[in-house]
């Protein structure tokens, strides 16, 4: 056995042999010991293959699982994002509403139109950042979340355009809707910053490409950009003033504060302080002061 | 250096910690998981400790309160949906499929409603069912007695609301009286339990296919009337249309429900033996104790430690030994 073999070679000897099982689809794991709990420790590619033999540099036995159909995770968050970017603007500029009952010309208020192109400006700067931004840490997602994610930005987007585009639409003073703007802007360019340090920290080698994140809110809070992603969507609800908005903001900040948690979690558990590591510092996880 | 420690540890409490979801298989899970998922929480560790007897007169006291609360809520709502079966069959035979409603109303409607309890007592850890299997089960009850036949009377003399009330009220006597004796006595014969699981096959079923006509049949009442809608313009900006609501309701009811009860089905669950839902069983407790100990061991570093449960007729015996690590005084 040539001791240079990486997995991502074996990967590929596997996909040489059985055509439909091309690398980012298997998962190759040591088999688990019997009776022992706990998740099995997976093959990484970039790894070399005797890292991994433990000693017994004859024999290795690996075990094979197959995750499905994968697609990039760029192909999935376009599709996710491109929904709500294009739905939105149907429901403003096209009589949809005729269709559903209500007949006779719209009155648009200028927050509705603040609304349109601060929701689009943030689902084309999602887009972008997909492709120009983000690095991702696993290549591939199964084809299957395509669909569900798809379904909730779809679904959501559609729910909120139809109420902020609806010709009897009630608007907030002028007042609150400067605030809720004027907040959701600054909050989305610190969303953008917060991307373009993450993308900085993140470098091919070493510790599994993690690294403590710094710089910015990022001293305070391990995930601020999903902080500030969170109150953008707060700013966009002030401004815009519907339940479907805040609805969207709470089980987006309960879906965020979950990997959020888990990601601390993995931090402060990689970074312990031992073996030469530094130690994770005491920050808040996402949304200080509350957690 | 090794010391060998036998402990013997009758199991058998009755109280239980918090509700545990194994985030693998998303069933109820043993105290166990919940050790091994959340290994820093302290508060559950204490809460298992205390809850069995040995370790304390005051826990075993909460833990009889607990059994006696229990059994009176199961028998109570046992005693409501057993009226609710006999005045229905009383109407059927007197006045005709038209009638049932009007004598099973109140009775009907205590009985359901307070089903609602056991939201809160999975929520406070009273008892181990997850609040998101129970919660849409709950919900759809309570739509249907409230939201279609309390709500629109023109839909109490149909005959679907016999078939309706009927596998209702024979479902949940076999549950209640399921888990009234398991709380009061301990156990549940078996024949109970077999029972619970065949009937379901058939007024599982009925039950869905009654719900599912009701609310279709209430449509065009529901429609007509403005009951429970929201319209614009409003200061919120929002509207509910209880219409559409319904219908979908309609749409997700048969395969969320299928989903659902199919989970629960005993063959997806073969090696549980006894019901999920309440008490710990003693080897339960013995597994706990365990996980306890290897936690402990874990996060202390206390060296490495062997285990092993045996049993016999009496009681189960947890079997310790335990290398001390180099230095340890």
């Amino acid at each position: 056995m040539c001791f240079q073999a990486t997995v991502s070679d074996l990967q590929e000897a596997i996909h040489a042999r059985t055509k439909k099982y091309y690398p980012s689809r298997q998962r190759l794991t040591l088999p688990m010991q019997a009776g022992t709990q706990g998740k099995p420790i997976v093959l990484s590619p970039n790894k070399k293959l005797v890292d991994y033999c433990d000693g017994n540099v004859k024999n290795l036995t690996v075990v094979f699982k197959d995750l499905g159909v994968q697609v990039l995770y760029s192909t999935l968050f376009f599709w996710e994002y491109l929904g709500p970017l294009v739905i939105f603007p149907i429901f403003y500029y096209f009589s949809v509403y005729k269709y559903l009952g209500y007949e006779g010309d719209r009155v648009v208020y200028p927050v509705q139109t603040y609304a349109m192109y601060c929701w689009c400006l943030h689902y084309f700067k999602r887009i972008m950042e997909t492709f120009f931004v983000h690095r991702f840490s696993h290549a591939t997602s199964p084809l299957s979340n395509v669909f569900r994610n798809c379904a909730y930005y779809w679904t959501f987007g559609a729910y909120i355009a139809y109420y902020v585009n609806h010709p009897l639409y009630t608007p907030v003073s002028d007042l609150q809707m400067k605030i809720g703007f004027g907040f959701g802007l600054i909050c989305q360019v610190s969303n953008f910053y917060c991307h373009i340090l993450l993308r900085n920290l993140r470098s091919p080698a070493g510790n599994g490409g993690y690294q403590i994140p710094h710089g910015f809110l990022f001293n305070i809070v391990t995930c601020a950009n999903y902080t500030t992603e969170i109150y953008q969507w707060l700013g966009f609800n002030i401004a815009t003033q519907t339940i479907a908005g805040y609805v969207f903001l709470v089980v987006a900040a309960l879906i965020m504060t979950n990997w959020a948690l888990a990601k601390h979690r993995r931090l402060k558990k990689l970074f312990d302080g031992k073996e030469g590591r530094p130690r994770y510092p005491r920050r808040w996880v996402i949304l200080p002061p509350f957690i | 250096m090794r010391h060998l420690k036998h402990i013997n540890l009758l199991g058998g409490s009755s109280a239980s910690p918090k509700p545990h979801e194994c985030k693998r298989t998303g069933h109820p899970s043993f105290p166990p998981e919940l050790l091994l998922c959340k290994p820093s929480d302290l508060t559950s560790l204490l809460q298992f400790l205390l809850a069995t007897p040995p370790l304390g007169t005051m826990a075993g006291f909460l833990s009889a309160l607990r059994r006696i609360y229990l059994s009176l809520y199961n028998w109570t709502v046992f005693v409501g949906w057993f009226q609710v079966l006999y005045f229905a069959v009383k109407a059927l035979r007197e006045g005709g499929p038209t009638t049932v409603y009007d004598s099973v109303e109140r009775p009907l409607q205590l009985a359901q409603t307070a089903a609602v309890m056991e939201i809160l007592h999975g929520l406070v850890g009273l008892v181990r069912s997850p609040v998101s299997a129970t919660l849409p089960q709950i919900g759809s009850r309570l739509f249907l007695t409230w939201g279609i036949l309390w709500s629109y009377p023109e839909t109490r003399t149909h005959v679907l609301v016999s078939s309706l009330v009927i596998s209702w009220s024979i479902t949940e006597i076999i549950r209640y009286s399921f888990f009234g004796m398991k709380e009061a006595l301990g156990f549940a014969p078996s024949w109970l339990l077999w029972l619970r699981y065949s009937t379901f096959l058939i007024l599982y079923p009925t039950g869905i296919t009654s719900e599912v006509g009701l609310i279709y049949i209430a449509l065009p009442y529901i429609k007509a009337s403005e009951k429970y809608c929201i319209r614009m313009p409003n200061k919120w900006n929002f509207s509910f249309d209880y219409y559409y609501a319904s219908i979908l309701a309609l749409a997700i009811y048969v395969p969320g429900m299928l989903s659902m009860k199919l989970v629960e089905m005993p063959w997806r669950s073969p090696k549980l033996k006894y019901d999920s839902e309440h008490m710990i069983s003693q080897r339960d407790a013995i597994v706990a104790c365990r996980g306890v100990l290897r936690h402990l061991f874990n996060s202390f570093e206390l060296g490495n430690l062997d285990t092993n449960i045996s049993s016999n007729k009496m009681y189960h015996v947890l079997s310790i030994s335990w290398s001390r690590p180099l230095g340890f005084p």
